[in-house]
This record gives structure tokens, sequence and C-alpha cells, in this order.
């Protein structure tokens, strides 16, 4: 790499930690009081990840995606999902046309053919649909009559579900929703931010987002995050803590191997790495650190560790599990002092 | 411009200075330790303070070794220590495990890293301070230090000196005190005390012909300073010989304290070389009676500095009643001319041992004779010289009482006029079992005294 190529590479480095700055902040404009979990969603856009949004009705999940996608330039499209909706009603289907007064058949591709698909109410559908959704996301690819078509890069799903309606929805299996890169969680606005939302939303004037970034430019953000490096001693972090959620490990704590019934897979792992190099960026900075692994522990970690009944019946809350784990691999990490 | 590795460098000196902070005052506080056990144990002091230095210097590197060896202090471990200190989200960390070359992200986490290094100070980042613990660790253990090197000063905490359990004297001390009684023995001419003398200066030349310039407190010389005391009329023949470690009640404390009371007490008898032996008058308890040279018997002026005159002369005729039918030599004088040169008033037990058992040996060479009924021994020099010759006597128990052979002072006509008169029925009976030396002129002797005055 010569000089002149670093410099210019640089420059461009520079400039595209300016952009997500600066889009952070749009968005955050445009959705008011959710700064973390506009972080979040970046950040996993940024690491090609899919992201399940959960929260109550009316807090502004799809305005947050339609805007995420807006400020991003990124192709949307939604899928309301509902329990009669058909796998090709996601992908596609071959239509019958007529050119030329001859008939033919000819894709036509569904709305999971969009750079940002929002897919609401993900757990309202069948499995058999979510399946052909989640094939989607981990593939790229949708196969439509036996023809396999890409899906337009860069390629993110921001499924969402309600975490109290659950009649007549099907949970998410475990496999399915380990494809999941974060899972956000999005919270009641507090009394400042709810007044602002007011004065935001119900007066005349409603701005809309600038467009700050393209799709060529998340292509190449994703592949600075990976470029980011992590200090060693930030992976053993990453890899004791990961190990301390096994509960068949006998080493582990006890309300781990009481509580918990799947611990967190090597996939988790490698988000938890991965995210932490994005929030980094993010943060406009070049190296991981455990600042950014304590940061992105919850939303990369919530879906991936299941309590068992037991931790259920008696209200074990996954985010405090979670962060009690990590705390105990950091105190425990060597020092000179 | 500083380098990222210069200020690694730094990092890495101070974090070495600041565990050798760390080290230094418990491998100060270990060697202080040494220097007490060192002390208590009986090291010369020069010796224990080398022996402390070192192990000090030994506890210091053995300290540093293993925290160095715990906790390398590595360029890593240093980056890490700075991002810790300094909250900068482990750049220094991230900028030590990736080249520059690697890719542009790289590149611009070294040159944030270089930016960063410019304002990275050593002292924020490692404040080198001394500790707490560490200063009362020191405190403590220089206490202990100050309070054991001044009982060994004093004396109460080394003295005996003791080494393997045993106690021991310095051999210079041995010979010190044999020296003395070599001169005591010359004095007196007491053929006896020179052996004992001989034989403890002998103790002292093997004690440092083995380097070790110490002599042990056994059995061999505890009975030479014995028989040094009895000689020295600082005990009596019947007491039990105890060891010199052992405390008798208002006897001196410990070997030393016993050996410096003999060597005062000989070193005031060979005071008086070239004085004749007439003018010594020991009485019990280092009691001390003597005439001043004044040429002859009955010719001098007394000095007492312990009992009375008049106890000590009724001590000498107790025991003078049976000398004259013993004394046969030609060449001594009669009873009369006898001198008194120490009785003991504590000789009850020693005669009635001798009572009745023929002859018992009471100093070595000399010859005892032991007549029942009238004294329980009496002891002739066998050499006697020119001056005269020295004879000791015990009295039996049963002669003790009232019914006793009597005596006066007026028995002894040449008796020193400086002596009181007084007649031995007429004192406590203390004195009247008391036992006496006793030095007979020779008639030669007498010859010259009376021509002399």
């Amino acid at each position: 790499m010569t000089d002149e190529l670093d410099v210019e590479s640089l420059k461009t480095l520079e400039a595209d930690l300016q952009s997500l700055s600066d889009a952070k902040a749009e968005i955050s404009q445009a959705v008011v009081g959710q700064s973390e979990v506009v972080e979040q969603l970046l950040a996993s856009l940024m690491c090609g990840g899919h992201a399940l949004i959960e929260g109550a009705p009316g807090l502004g999940k799809t305005l947050l995606v339609k805007t995420l996608a807006e400020v991003l330039g990124l192709q949307y499209s939604r899928v309301q999902f509902t329990p009669d909706l058909m796998p090709a009603d996601i992908t596609g289907t071959m239509s019958l046309t007529y050119e030329d007064g001859r008939p033919s058949s000819k894709f036509q591709p569904g709305p999971i053919f969009a750079q940002l698909v929002l897919a609401d109410e993900i757990n309202r559908a069948t499995p058999k649909t979510q399946a052909s959704l989640l094939e989607a996301m981990q593939e790229h690819t949708a196969t439509v009559a036996g023809v396999e078509h890409r899906m337009l890069e860069p390629f993110f799903v921001l499924a969402t579900q309600n975490p109290f309606e659950m009649d007549g929805t099907y949970a998410l299996p475990e496999a399915q929703i380990d494809r999941f890169f974060f899972k956000v969680q999005v919270e009641h606005p507090s009394v400042e931010t709810l007044v602002d939302i007011l004065d935001l939303t119900t007066g005349t004037q409603q701005g809309s987002p600038k467009r700050l970034l393209g799709p060529e430019d998340v292509i190449r953000i994703q592949k600075r995050v990976r470029e980011v490096p992590t200090p060693s001693h930030v992976k053993h972090l990453i890899a004791r803590f990961v190990r301390s959620t096994l509960p068949n490990e006998p080493s582990n704590s006890g309300s781990v191997r009481k509580y918990v019934r799947f611990g967190v897979s090597p996939r988790g792992a490698q988000a938890l790495a991965l995210a932490s190099k994005a929030r980094a960026l993010l943060s406009g900075r070049f190296n991981s650190s455990v600042e950014d692994v304590r940061a992105v522990l919850v939303p990369a970690l919530r879906h991936r560790l299941q309590l068992n009944y037991q931790g259920t019946a008696e209200g074990i809350s996954i985010e405090s599990l979670l962060k009690d784990l990590f705390e105990a691999q950091v105190l425990s990490a060597t020092s000179l002092q | 411009m500083r380098t990222v590795e210069a200020v690694l460098e730094e990092i890495r000196r101070r974090v070495f200075t600041d565990r050798a902070l760390a080290v230094t005052p418990w491998a100060v506080a270990v060697g202080i330790c040494g220097y007490t056990t060192l002390r208590i144990v009986g090291q010369e002091s020069l010796l224990a303070a080398a022996q402390a230095m070192a192990l000090t210097t030994f506890g210091l590197a053995l300290g540093l070794f293993v925290w160095v060896m715990l906790r390398p202090i590595t360029a890593k471990n240093a980056a890490r220590l700075i991002d810790e200190r300094l909250n900068t989200h482990d750049l220094f960390a991230a900028t030590f495990e990736v080249s520059p070359n690697s890719s542009v992200v790289a590149a611009a986490l070294h040159m944030e890293a270089s930016r960063e290094a410019q304002g990275v100070s050593g002292r924020d980042v490692l404040a080198l301070k001394w500790r707490v613990t560490g200063s009362i660790a020191i405190l403590v253990t220089s206490l202990m230090g100050v309070v054991a090197y001044r009982g060994a000063t004093d004396g109460w905490l080394s003295q005996p000196t003791r080494r393997n359990g045993s106690e021991t004297v310095a051999a210079s001390r041995v010979f010190a005190l044999a020296e003395v009684a070599e001169a005591a023995a010359e004095a007196t001419g007491d053929p006896h005390m020179a052996a004992i003398a001989r034989a403890i200066g002998e103790l002292a030349r093997q004690a440092e012909a083995d380097q070790s310039n110490e002599v042990s407190v056994d059995e061999r010389l505890t009975e030479l300073v014995r028989s040094l005391e009895r000689a020295a009329g600082l005990r009596s023949r019947d007491t039990p010989t105890s060891s010199l470690r052992d405390r008798e009640p208002g006897g001196p404390s410990s070997p030393k304290e016993t050996l410096t009371s003999l060597e005062e007490r000989l070193g005031r008898i060979a005071s008086f070389t070239g004085i004749d032996e007439s003018q010594f008058v020991f009485a019990e308890d280092s009691q001390l009676l003597f005439g001043e040279a004044q040429g002859g018997l009955g010719a001098g002026s007394s000095q007492t500095i312990g009992s009375t005159p008049g106890e000590a002369t009724a001590a000498q005729q107790s025991g003078l009643q049976g000398l004259p039918s013993l004394l046969e030599d030609d060449t001594l004088t009669g009873i009369s001319n006898a001198e008194l040169l120490g009785a003991s008033s504590n000789a009850t037990s020693g005669a009635s041992n001798l009572a009745g058992m023929g002859s018992e040996e009471l100093f070595g060479d000399e010859e005892t004779v032991s007549v029942e009924g009238v004294l329980a021994a009496i002891s002739v020099d066998g050499t006697p010289t020119q001056s005269g010759r020295h004879v000791m006597t015990e009295v039996p128990p049963d002669l003790a009482g009232d019914d006793r052979p009597s005596g006066s002072n007026e028995d002894v006509s040449s008796s020193p006029a400086f002596l009181p008169s007084s007649a031995a029925h007429t004192l406590s009976s203390r004195y009247r079992e008391a036992a006496g030396t006793y030095f007979l002129p020779s008639q030669e002797t007498i010859n010259s005294r009376t021509a002399s005055r």
C-alpha cells in the first residue's frame, strides 16, 4: 500500500466516519429519544446483519426503519406478516404474461427483493413463510420455481414483533432466531422525549430526513468494519465470556447451570466481536475495546441465550445475567497492577 | 516526537521501579527480622549486619523476580496499563498488535495512537509512590530491631550468648580470667590455683585453635571456675558444684557475671603481689580482712573490708586448737604463729562430711589429715615454701557447740596486734563452726620479720 493510496483511503475512511455520524444524528432527529436503538440498528447494518426489533405498538418501529432506509439511500419495502401470508407473497412468483400475443412466464419479484425489508410482526406468519424469509436472510437468495434469484446488496431485514399479543402467533424457533444479528428492544420514551415527539409530529411542519449515504457507501463501510482490529485480550474476553454462558460447563457459575437452557453459540461470539468493531467505528475509533463489547453485549446476545423453565418461572432477566457474567470475566482479566 | 514504542518503554521502566518501591520495604523488613534473629542467636553485630544486608538484597531480588514471573512487564502489558489508566479504549493495546500496513483502518489506528502518545505522561499512567503498608512494616521491624540491638548490647537479650542451644563465653574472656588467676596464684603462692589457671588457659587456647573463639560453658569450665572460686575463697568446698548457667540465689546471674566477679576477686588478690601472705585474711562472702605489711607479726594496722575483725579472728581460734600435735615438720613453727588467711562460716556441712572419713583430698595435691574429735581435717601443703605452709581446718559439727575446745586470742602469742582478742566460746555459734585456712610461717620467716622489726 503506497503512501498516496494511504492518504486517499484515509480521507475516504474519515469521510465515511463523518457520514455515519451525520446519519446517526439525522435518524435521531426523526426518531426522537431512541438514539441507542438507532446506534444498534446502524451497527447491525454495518455488520451486514439483520435485526429483530421488539417493542409495543406505536413506539415508532416502522418510522425508524423507513427513516433508516431514506438516510442510507436504500431501497425499502415492507411486508406485513399475517397468518395467511404465503412464501410466494414474500419471495415473488412466476406470472403468465403475453408478449407479442404469446404467453410466457415471467418472474415477479416479491417485496423481499429490496435492500431494506421491514418484516412487520414476523411472528404472525406461519413457520413456512417465516422459513422462506429466513432462507433469504441467510443466503441472500430466493428460489422460485427452481430458479435462484439473488437479492439486492446490501440486503437487510428488519423484523418486528409484538411481545404482548401472542395469541395466534408462531414464535420463531431458536435456530431461526439465532440468525438475527441483533435483537433490539424499543422502550417507551421518557416524558421529555414524549414532549419532543408531540412537538415534532403534531405540528404543521414535518421534515423529511435527508439521504446521506448510498448503497455503495454502506457496502464499503461494511468492509471497513471488518478491518477494525480487536486486541487479543478483548478476543480472549469474548471467548471466556461465551464459554461462561454454557450450562453444561461444571466450572461455570451456579446461576448459569441452574437457569440457562442454551448458552451462547459461536455465532453469538462472532456477532459480539463484529458488533464491537462497528460500534467502535460509529464512535469514531479504529479499534474495538472492552467498552464496545460491553455496549453491544445485550442486543447481540439476548436472543441467543435461552432460559430453562426454572429461569423463566423465577423471572430471571437474561439481560442482567449476561451483564453479570461479562463483568465477572472483565474482573478476572489479568492486568499489570 | 515520541513514538508509541518510546512511551511503552517508559511505562515499563516505571512499572519496574514501582514494583521495586513496593518490594523494597518488605525486603528491608525481612532484613531487619533476619538481623534481629541473628543478634538473638548471638551473631557478632558486623556479621549479622552483613547477613541482614545480603538477606535484604536477596529478598528484593526474589520479590521482583516472582512478581515479574507472575505479571510480566511486557510492552503489551504496558500498553494495556496505559489504556486502563488513561481510558483510551484499548487504543495502545490494539496498536501494539497490528501493523500499520495491514489496512487503512490499522494505519489510521497507528496515527491515532501516535497522536495520543504525545500527551501520555508516565506520572499519569503510574505515579510512583511509597506504600503505607511497607512503611508500617519497616517501622514495626525497625522497632523490633532496635529492641533486639539494645537487648544484645545491654546484655539482657544475648547474654549469655547462645549457639545451638548451648552457652558460650568468649575465649578472650576466659584467657583474661586465666591470666588474672595465674597472677593471683603467683601472689599467694598457691599451686592449686596456678594449676586451675593453667587448665582454664588451656581451654581458651583450644577455643582459639579451633577458631571458634568461644568456650562452651560446659561441665569442664564450670568445675574449673568453681574450683577457682573455692581457691579464691569465694565458695566453700562443700557447696554443691552447679553449672555456671544455673542461677543461685544472691549469686551472679550468668556465667559472664560469675567470671567478672571472679576476675575482680582474683585481681584484688593479684594486686597484692609482693605483699606477705600473712596480710590476707579472707572471710565468708568475699569479706576480706587484711593487714598492711609492717614487716612482721603483730606489727601493722588492720583494715576491715567485710565482717568485723573479731569474728574472723574467732574463727581462726576455733580451728587452731588441735594443730600443735599434728604439725611436726621441723621447718614449721608452733601453732602460736599461725595466721588466719580465711575463715568460712558455712563449713559445717563440709566438716560433717569429712568427719570420720579418714582423709579426703581438699585441694588437689595437698595432703589431708583428719583427726576425729579434734578437727575434722587439717590440710597441710605438701610442698612447704621457705616462708611457711598453708594449713586448712574443718571443724566437725559436734565440736561446734559450747563444749568444743575453746581458745582465745591470747593463745596465739604472736598474734598480730591489730587482730582483736576474743575467746572463741564467746562468739556466736556461727563462727564457732567456722573452718579456717591458715598460714603457718616458718621459723625463718619469723626470724626475718623479727629482724626487720
